[in-house]
């Protein structure tokens, strides 16, 4: 029984040190530790998964690769000269804020990088980039098709980032359906679904509506892809107008992702 | 070393290997290999399957390692992982302390009991939103580690034979 006991202590007395860490955005050293002891395993586990699948795609799937190869290239091609054209306004707005007397605009840069860790029960994933790669804190991690995570806990070359999905996100959002937009705040509601709350509870929202971050935080730029509008709960006495909202990215198939930093 | 120790060095070594392998999985290989909401809990598998060569402290204790490793892993609560597994593994050792004879059928159902217990007790200490969704994947991760327990629990009765003489 005192063995018992023990072992609850232990685990107690590992769940305070865990809980002190994180108040400060730190990873506790039973979780370094861990981590740091398991990624050799974790790497070739993940190297036989992901040959595994790549055989097994490339194999079932060879001619539309092919096909989707040569559409990609003609898309670096016309991304190419979107850059130049995004480069060239950017610098002609650099400019105009700079006779405005206005500072320029910080720069955000994406720091490319794998998903190392995947635990959709805990709505976490871990990223093998940390303090020394620039990640802090707060920031965006990003798929090609919108939002996906917000860094948690940063070790020096390893990241946590809570899924968008969490109930403990809570992200600046805006109707980009809409003009002006309505803006409010969207946190995690299940695995599959995100609340939108609204500002303002006269505002106007319907199904199939875009939502994208709203920009109004320390970390996440404006205008990142969040999802769709797949249900609207308007409740006027409460003086409340919700949303929910469908995440634009496929949770569980994300293997490459954008810390924007 | 004395000639008795060795099964219990051997035991612990292939504690530590299996933990260590089953983190490295856990952590890449559990989403890739879900069938929908059958999804492996490989740490859990190590904790049923080593249950039958343990004593019931043994389990309870590799209970407590696992829960501390995917806790660790995933950036979980520690207290709660941690406790959870420990009943797990209490309740899995003491399954086995009732003489139960191996049989692939017994691997399976303390596979799925070792789940049903962990995440029952996890559910308790930190209630999600969702129960409904939870108890559908745990019945999900309670039968795909049955499976999995087949082969794993043959595999390590090889390596580990004579569970009653270690006991």
């Amino acid at each position: 029984m005192v063995g018992f006991v023990l072992l609850v202590a232990i685990a107690g007395t590992l769940g305070k040190i865990q809980s002190d860490a994180r108040a400060v955005n730190r990873l506790d050293p039973v979780s370094h530790t861990v981590q740091t002891i398991c990624r050799p395993a974790s790497n070739l586990a993940a190297g036989v998964v992901n040959g595994l699948g790549n055989f097994r795609s490339g194999f079932a799937d060879v001619r539309n690769m092919e096909a989707e190869n040569r559409a990609l290239r003609a898309e670096v091609a016309a991304i190419g000269m979107y850059t130049e054209q995004v480069t060239r306004l950017n610098r002609e707005v650099d400019t105009l804020r700079q006779f405005q007397n206005l500072p320029p605009i910080p720069g955000k840069s994406n720091l490319v990088t794998e998903v190392s860790g995947y635990f959709p029960d805990v709505n976490r994933i871990s990223i093998p980039v940390g303090q020394a790669e620039g990640v802090r804190p707060g920031m965006p991690v990003t798929t090609p098709a919108g939002l996906f995570a917000i860094v948690q806990t940063v070790d020096k070359h390893s990241s946590q980032a809570l899924l968008l999905t969490s109930p403990s996100v809570k992200v600046g959002a805006m109707d980009i359906s809409r003009n002006p937009p309505s803006t409010g705040f969207l946190k995690g509601q299940d695995s599959q679904a995100l609340s939108f709350t609204l500002f303002e509870p006269k505002a106007q929202i319907s199904v199939g509506d875009l939502i994208v971050t709203s920009g109004f935080g320390e970390h996440i730029p404006r205008g990142i892809v969040i999802g769709r509008v797949v249900a609207v709960e308007d409740s006027p006495e409460l003086g409340l107008k919700r949303a929910q909202v469908d995440p634009a990215v496929e949770i569980g198939e994300v293997r490459e992702v954008s810390v924007v930093r | 070393m004395r000639k008795d120790d060795f099964p219990v060095l051997r035991l612990v070594t292939i504690t530590a290997l299996l933990l260590w392998v089953a983190g490295g999985c856990q952590q890449s290989a559990a989403v890739p290999a879900s069938i929908g909401p059958f999804a492996p809990n490989y740490l859990l598998l190590v904790v049923s399957v080593l249950a039958p060569y343990l004593p019931t402290f043994g389990s309870a204790t590799v209970g407590l390692l696992s829960g501390i490793i995917q806790g660790g892993l995933a950036g979980a609560n520690l207290t709660a992982y941690g406790i959870s597994r420990i009943f797990a593994g209490l309740a899995v050792g003491k399954l086995h302390q009732s003489e139960l004879a191996q049989s692939p059928l017994v691997a399976a159902l303390s596979a799925a009991i070792t789940v049903v217990v962990g995440q029952a007790v996890l559910l308790f200490i930190a209630p999600t939103v969702n129960v409904g969704a939870f108890a559908l994947a745990t019945m999900g991760t309670a039968i795909y580690n049955g499976v999995l327990a087949i082969p794993l629990d043959w595999a390590i009765g090889k390596v580990l034979r004579n569970p009653a003489h270690d006991r």
